[in-house]
């Protein structure tokens, strides 16, 4: 009796050219990388039963490279995150490289790439909410061409993503700019859980007291990665440290913008709490931060 | 699918479903039974091995991802002095009471003490952070792998700290 | 102790099938049908119907083997399907079309504190002394509160397993299991032979926690069931996702404490209501219901007492035993009303103890007598010595009245948390445990000596002492002492793996069996075996029904304090630091310092874990898992400090599961402090936190 699992078809394209022709041929096709999301033993079975061909991206050379610029950083999509913190361990972000270094554990790291914690698209996704905060754009590939785009248009909501059929993301840039101050938090259910189920990405610079840009982003919380571009620019221009009732005005705005999944791990109440207590923290360690 | 690669330094060809992953090759089709699952999904850390030089959850590795890789498992390890002083600075401690979790952490802390030959309780406890003991017994472990530290090192490992 | 052992999952004879395991997807109901597809050749099923013996096991209480036409949880397995490949077995289950008359199912509810009005109550059990209902009368004030408990996992590192192998006339079973012998009998029972035709073996095995005793005897039963019906070995080995599913986790408790106090803060009685869920079947919770209701009023002198413990059937999986065996429950409840009590009576909990501990000596109305030199004092002031309680919980509780609301506040929120607990040793009535407890040893030709027990008590690193004391006694070296394989054919039957059988027991037999060769050596040639049997008491230490008597033999005390902060901004707790003072006697004859102090820190370690991990209820729990609670133990970033105290003298007593009943209320007494809030439910989490800032 054929097992499940012998159907089970494995390309393995060694150039992004190759590959793009192979998945436009069959883009029903399952895309492997490092697979830390899809390769336990269920995940493996359903593959084999529902899908006869995965596309394995290990031997495309041109997706591991990692380029840098003077102002961009450029990451192949399947660069496993620990190479990626290691290699770019002065240049990267500060709150990415910590976001980073926080996924799962060490072991997992070496498989796992940064394009599977972006295609997964799970708004907890470590990565995310640093990628949104830094404007981190994507390049997306598919034998018709390729194409740019901001992150934060990238999944229209958890699980989602905006890829064609035949269509891969072939890198991720990162743009190199100053930050007087950068932090990462993730908030995990338990003290002995390790498991990101919120995160919150917090970026500042300010010269002589008065806040000259921020960005706050917070993951976990709505369908895809809050981020406001209106209440950031509320901030702009401030002098610090704000006055409480600025600081409550901030708050009242995220609150309105705020829609905890009801289908998460976390409640609601907790998910939309911790989210403001964030922004919260965040705002008022500028201004500690701020000599 | 008919995969070659290597097992710890010798050529291995087996026919497998491209689906089958590599912790139960390992532990079924070659009788490697070192690696151990515990979780199945890359959290417990009792499968890793090292694949290409990396540190890796076998749980999570596809038999497609095999073909000219490079495996070394605990039984390789094993046969190795840097094992035996490990092993005896770990047995001292009265770590392990029951010894399920040992491979996956003796592999660890082996990559470690490699890397770095006197690493402090911060660091061996951040690169053991994928390793869970259910036990319980994580100071004997960090008291054993801060142990084999203090020992004399063998040329081998170069100037300690 | 690193060697290259074979646990359950290693174990893979020639030609060995696989077996899984097809389970109810409903709570309760029935079975209207099973449609079995044609299967392969090779493949075979198996179902109630094809059991040759009893389908029951007996734990001692009694659960099906395979359920046959009523399902009672959710995972309740019901058929069983052979075959070579895994894959091929998971597919065939999934074609497998089975129909369900659905039923309204119940249960304790635990988090609500209402039974359903249809769950049953399997037992009931009461007593009281002195004037309860006089003492609530009379009260100044009577302080009520009700205290949950979750069904809680076990997770041990290797997943329950079993391989059986049917030769047509005799069975062996490799099984990891801590009761070698139980397990013989059951599946005997089920398969309708004669003991004798059953080998069990045991493998190595992880800390079973407690967790694979009722359980194993179920997979074993399968897979002996699927052997015998393919007449092939077959191997059977739970993922960690079916055995978080299917496994039995401790009984949910719902604790009622009502103390009625005078108007200088003195306690004058206090009324307790007990309710623990066994779950689908009754298996080892009447006697965990019988220890909940002794430890009801803790450590404390209690003058007016009355206790009522109902033990309710809901339908969930069987709770079996676990570390804590429903003192753990007790302990939460009335160490949080302690706390409760004390603030009441504006006292340092340190000095409210003080007044109420049981002093030594002292007799307890139905609980015996606490020996003459010991008692809870002496636990109480080591470790509010060691940790700087006093000064630390005054300041902590000087910042929380400063603070507003825990809502708008910067600073880390500080709490420390204290609890006394008391162990009982020994049990001394009728269904004694260790009867018939035996060791053996034998001294062989060329000096080798075997030690031949049923214990492997890796908690206690059993193995190790066993041949210490043979090697201190005997003066041999320890390389020539082998502890003989797990195999019923060799060894004795020496109980069930047990820490207190094992350490106040067993330990004693195996010197025993080395005094009884060391005499015999002068006189008799080699080899020389000897064995040795707890011999219990002719008359049972203490009658049930009448409560007469002492319930235990001896009691131990512990006393722990946990340090914690919580983040005010996630809300969670981050344990700073543990201290627990042990007295259990001299242990340190037993068992060296440095192995005590590891193996309670190692306890002490997971029952933080028990803290924050609990059982979802049934409908959610493959589902909502988050991959995290799927494998919930403690990691080793963010562990806190720990210090263990022995203070014990005299004969060695056990310290059974102490740090179980000790870490949780007083982790939640110490979240109690940093939020200003009376939590009175265990596990906690952040989002729970929350819950209470809000209502």
């Amino acid at each position: 009796m054929a097992k499940p699992g012998d159907l089970l078809r494995v390309l393995r394209p060694k150039s992004v050219n190759g590959l793009l022709r192979l998945y436009a041929k069959n883009p029903d096709a399952i895309i492997f990388a490092g697979g830390t999301e899809r390769a336990t033993r269920e995940k493996l079975a359903s593959v084999s039963a529902e899908s006869k061909m995965v596309i394995y991206l290990g031997k495309v050379e041109e997706l591991y490279r990692i380029r840098r610029s003077q102002r961009y950083l450029e990451i192949g999509s399947c660069l496993p995150i620990s190479r990626i913190v290691s290699i770019g361990r002065h240049i990267l972000p500060e709150a990415l490289s910590t976001a980073l270094r926080s996924i799962a554990n060490p072991a997992v790291r070496n498989l796992g790439t940064l394009g599977g914690n972006i295609c997964a698209a799970m708004p907890n996704n470590d990565s995310l909410a640093p990628l949104y905060a830094i404007d981190g754009q994507l390049e997306l590939r598919s034998v018709s061409g390729s194409r740019w785009m901001p992150i934060s248009r990238f999944s229209p909501g958890a699980g989602e993503t905006v890829l064609k059929k035949g269509e891969i993301l072939f890198r991720i840039r990162i743009p190199l700019e100053e930050w007087d101050y950068q932090c990462f938090r993730k908030v995990s259910g338990s003290h002995i859980c390790s498991h990101s189920l919120l995160n919150f990405c917090g970026l500042a610079r300010f010269s002589k007291g008065i806040l000259e840009a921020v960005r706050l982003a917070l993951g976990g919380l709505n369908n895809t990665v809050f981020r406001s571009l209106e209440l950031e620019s509320r901030l702009e221009g401030k002098t610090l440290p704000l006055s409480e009732k600025e600081v409550e005005s901030l708050l009242a705005g995220a609150d309105e913008l705020l829609e905890p999944l009801t289908d998460s791990n976390f409640s609601p109440a907790y998910s939309r709490a911790t989210g403001l207590r964030l922004l919260r923290w965040f705002i008022e360690n500028i201004h500690r931060e701020n000599r | 699918m008919k995969i070659s690669f290597l097992v710890n330094k010798s050529p291995i060809t087996i026919n497998s479903s491209p689906a089958r992953r590599l912790v139960d090759i390992l532990r079924i089709d070659l009788g490697l039974t070192g690696a151990k699952e515990g979780c199945g999904e890359g959290r417990c850390g009792s499968c890793v091995v090292l694949m290409n030089g990396n540190l890796v959850n076998s749980c999570l590795i596809p038999a497609f991802k095999l073909p000219d890789s490079e495996i070394v498992t605990i039984e390789s390890y094993a046969q190795s002095k840097e094992y035996a002083d490990l092993k005896q600075a770990l047995d001292d401690a009265g770590a392990f009471p029951c010894g399920f979790c040992s491979s996956g952490i003796m592999m660890v802390a082996g990559n470690l003490l490699a890397e770095n030959s006197s690493p402090t309780a911060a660091e061996i406890r951040e690169a053991l952070s994928g390793n869970i003991c259910c036990c319980g017994d994580y100071d004997s472990i960090i008291e054993g792998i801060r142990g084999v530290t203090i020992k004399p090192q063998s040329r081998r490992y170069g100037k300690t700290r | 102790m690193i060697a290259k052992q074979d646990f359950i999952a290693d174990i893979l004879p020639e030609d060995c099938l696989y077996g899984l395991t097809l389970r109810s997807g409903i709570a309760r109901g029935h079975i209207l049908s099973i449609k079995v597809p044609e299967l392969p050749p090779g493949y075979k099923a198996v179902t109630a119907a094809d059991i040759p013996g009893v389908n029951y096991l007996q734990c001692p209480g009694r659960m099906p083997c395979l359920a046959y036409k009523k399902v009672n949880f959710i995972g309740e397995p019901f058929l069983l399907m052979a075959g070579e490949d895994q894959a091929v077995l998971r597919e065939l289950l999934k074609l497998i079309k089975v129909e369900y008359r659905e039923e309204e199912p119940f249960y304790l509810d635990g988090m609500k504190g209402r039974d359903n009005k249809r769950s049953r109550v399997l037992k009931r059990l009461s007593f009281s002394h002195g004037k309860i209902k006089e003492s609530l009368k009379n009260a100044y004030q009577i302080v009520e509160a009700d205290y949950r408990t979750a069904a809680q996992e076990h997770f041990y590192a290797d997943t329950q397993g079993a391989v059986a192998l049917w030769d047509g006339k005799s069975l062996i079973v490799h099984s990891s299991t801590q009761d070698p012998f139980a397990l013989r009998d059951n599946i005997a029972g089920l398969l309708a032979l004669n003991a004798r035709r059953v080998r069990v073996i045991v493998p190595a095995l992880g800390c079973s926690l407690d967790g694979k005793l009722e359980p194993s005897f179920m997979l074993s039963g399968h897979a002996a069931l699927l052997s015998y019906a393919t007449a092939k070995p077959v191997k059977m080995i739970y993922s960690r996702e079916e055995d978080i599913l299917c496994t039995c986790k401790s009984p949910a408790s719902c604790i009622t404490h009502r103390t009625a106090m005078d108007q200088e803060g003195n306690t004058l009685g206090m009324q307790v209501k007990i309710t623990l869920d066994a779950g689908a079947y009754q298996l080892n919770s009447a006697h965990e219901l019988l220890k909940a209701a002794l430890s009801a009023c803790g450590g404390y002198n209690c003058p007016n007492l009355e206790v009522k413990a109902q033990l309710i059937r809901s339908n969930r999986v069987p709770a079996g035993i676990f570390p804590g065996f429903g003192e753990a429950q007790s302990f939460f409840a009335v160490e949080l009303q302690a706390a409760r009590l004390a603030e009441i009576a504006h006292e340092d909990p340190v000095q409210w103890k003080r007044r109420n501990l049981l002093k030594r000596g002292a007799n307890l109305p139905i609980r015996g007598k606490i020996r003459e030199d010991t008692g809870g004092l002496p636990v109480l002031e080591k470790v509010v010595a060691v940790s700087d309680f006093s000064r630390k919980h005054a300041a902590y509780n000087a910042l929380k009245n400063r603070r507003e609301s825990i809502a708008n506040t910067r600073n880390p929120l500080r709490g420390i948390g204290l609890a006394v607990c008391l162990k009982g040793i020994g049990y001394q009535g009728e269904e004694h445990g260790d009867k018939g407890c035996t060791v053996k040893v034998r001294l062989e030709l060329d000096r080798r000596l075997i030690i031949m027990t049923s214990i492997v008590d890796n908690e206690l690193e059993s193995s190790k002492i066993f041949k210490q004391i043979a090697a201190r006694i005997l003066n041999i070296e320890p390389e020539k002492i082998t502890i003989a394989p797990v195999d019923t054919m060799n060894i004795p039957n020496s109980g069930a793996a047990c820490t207190v059988r094992t350490l106040t027991v067993v330990f004693r037999l195996l010197e025993k069996c080395c005094l009884a060769i060391k005499k015999k050596r002068l006189t008799i040639s080699l080899p020389i075996e000897v064995r040795n049997s707890y011999k219990a008491p002719e008359e049972p230490g203490w009658d049930l029904e009448s409560l007469k008597g002492s319930p235990y033999r001896e009691y131990s005390w512990g006393a722990t304090v946990l340090e914690l902060e919580i983040d005010p901004v996630t809300l969670q707790p981050n344990c700073r630091g543990i201290w627990l003072a042990i007295d259990s006697g001299s242990i340190v004859d037993l068992l060296t310092e440095k192995l005590a102090v590891r193996m309670v820190k190692r306890m002490v370690i997971r029952a933080l874990g028990y803290t924050a991990s609990a059982q979802h209820e049934p409908a959610d729990l493959l589902h909502i898992l988050c991959p995290e609670e799927r494998f919930a133990v403690p990691g080793l970033l963010n562990l806190p400090a720990i210090e263990i105290h022995f203070i014990g003298q005299g004969e060695a007593r056990g310290i059974g599961d102490l740090p179980f009943s000790g870490v949780a209320p007083a982790y939640s007494a110490a979240v109690s402090q940093a939020t200003g809030y009376y939590i009175d439910q265990m596990p906690l989490s952040p989002e729970i936190i929350q819950q209470y800032m809000e209502h």
